[in-house]
């Protein structure tokens, strides 16, 4: 067995790895139960529970998580240890490589995921079986530069798919019944929009990633996090707001939550009746133009694919589930975004 | 096509929306259309299916074993020669048209997203190759 009891060391490697796993998982519930602070936060339409000795992490989590108000509930079980720290054994990686595709596909038909982020030592693992995931980090600040935005990514989508859903990479916003995905890379429009009709009142689940379930067309809130570089901000109009502060993010951006724009305005759920790719044109009027599917699904799918390692069939799939069974137009931006937003809602209260 | 073939890794993966296909190379990068003639073919060929599965039609049996080498120089698909094929395989196969694959890079950026491609040759991971 690989683990060394007296040094508390355990190395995983590719060779039996779902044993090894499986060892790593004898010790959650003893550092699980050692971990003295807690929250309660919601994920698409059920709850996690988050244990950690980390105040700086859980203090990350209260930023960008939807605490849940869902008491009794029985949900996940997420853990953010220390690696080597407490009850968590000290994890090393013994194989020459991580290969995460390798990995994935090794685990895929076990009750275990994991990733591994190398340069950091960020090891998240989960276990289908009994819904616990676990964030080891090699220090308190050894996470990426990128997961304030999304904390505990990955272990949210492995347990949001164990229920049929799946965490996409889309913005969205409610109008008149009827909900929008917003597809796209870097610099669509795409944060820009959302933000847009947020500051005129219009509900959303969020924006960047949100959980879907393709069977009910509905997406659900898991980050309430929005970002936003500076010419954005002043093209919102939001200079000046108590929602900016003095920092920025990894990507240079400000970064600050729904609920610090729009009161109110984060919904439970929504429908999902369309998808819209935003196109940035300089021209003054927003126009919509019918997409095949497919377009849609190569805007939707890629970015999400390669951001949530570890279970990228079930994203790709869940991308493809949706898009057949909604339209998909092109968002051809105008330039104001209260012009913008007046023709989404007109579109939405005419879809 | 005188040997099956199965799909050629787990990166490969497919989606079809009416008709069309779109399969993914989440290794590559890569990302190929198939028209509705390619995606019936695709459907054949990655069923294990094998010459005398798809009817008796020479021009179809031509047709869908140059389709499948094509596929294999591209790496979405390798023999499966000895092995069950795991789908249901095609009985009889006709479809309109030739069967086209289009190949396309613009999104490898995007997709490829992998530790493994970014260190040094010699010294292996973690080492990142020189900048």
């Amino acid at each position: 067995m690989p683990v060394d009891s007296s040094a508390r060391v355990l190395a995983l490697a590719e060779d039996r790895l779902e044993e090894r796993l499986a060892a790593l998982f004898r010790h959650f519930d003893a550092t699980w139960g050692a971990a003295p602070l807690q929250r309660s936060c919601r994920l698409a339409d059920s709850r996690v529970e988050i244990r950690s000795g980390l105040q700086n992490y859980l203090d990350l989590c209260d930023l960008a998580l939807l605490s849940a108000d869902l008491p009794g509930a029985e949900g996940g079980r997420f853990l953010v240890s220390c690696s080597g720290s407490d009850a968590c054994p000290e994890l090393r990686w013994s194989s020459p490589f991580f290969r995460e595709r390798e990995i994935e596909s090794a685990l895929r038909d076990t009750r275990y995921r994991l990733h591994f982020h190398a340069d950091l030592g960020f090891w998240q693992a989960y276990d289908r079986e009994s819904g616990r995931g676990w964030q080891i980090m090699r220090d308190k600040s050894g996470f990426p530069a990128w997961d304030p935005g999304s904390p505990l990514r990955n272990l949210m989508h492995w347990h949001l798919s164990e229920t049929g859903g799946s965490l996409i990479h889309a913005g969205t916003l409610l109008h008149a019944g009827r909900g929008a995905l917003f597809a796209g890379g870097g610099g669509a429009g795409k944060s820009g929009t959302v933000i847009a009709g947020i500051l005129q009142g219009l509900r959303t689940v969020g924006d960047d990633y949100v959980g879907v379930k393709p069977a009910s067309l509905r997406a659900y809130p898991v980050f309430k996090t929005l970002k936003q570089d500076e010419q954005g901000v002043a093209r919102l109009g939001l200079q000046g707001h108590r929602a900016i502060g003095a920092e920025r993010n990894w990507q240079n951006k400000y970064q600050f939550s729904v609920d610090q724009i729009g009161h109110g305005v984060l919904a439970d759920s929504i429908p999902i009746d369309v998808v819209l790719l935003p196109r940035v044109t300089g021209h003054a009027s927003t126009r919509f133009e019918p997409v095949s599917a497919i377009e849609a699904f190569l805007a939707l799918a890629p970015s999400g694919v390669s951001q949530i390692p570890g279970d990228r069939t079930v994203q790709a799939r869940a991308a493809a589930t949706l898009l057949r069974q909604v339209p998909s137009y092109c968002l051809w931006l105008g330039t104001k975004p209260s012009e913008i937003v007046a023709a989404l809602c007109e579109f939405l209260e005419n879809l | 096509m005188n040997n099956c073939f199965k799909i050629g890794s787990p990166d490969v993966v497919f989606e079809e929306f009416g008709g069309e296909m779109v399969v993914l190379n989440l290794a590559s990068g890569q990302y190929f259309g198939l028209n509705p003639a390619g995606a019936a073919c695709w459907h054949a060929i990655v069923s294990g299916a094998s010459i005398a599965d798809v009817g008796d039609r020479p021009d179809i049996r031509t047709t869908l074993s140059v389709f499948a080498q094509r596929l294999q120089e591209l790496g979405l698909v390798v023999p499966a020669d000895g092995e069950t094929p795991t789908g249901q395989p095609t009985t009889v196969l006709d479809f309109q048209g030739t069967p086209s694959v289009e190949v396309f890079n613009d999104l490898a950026d995007l997709i490829v997203a992998d530790p493994i491609h970014d260190v040094d040759v010699g010294a292996g991971w973690p080492v990142k190759p020189a900048a």
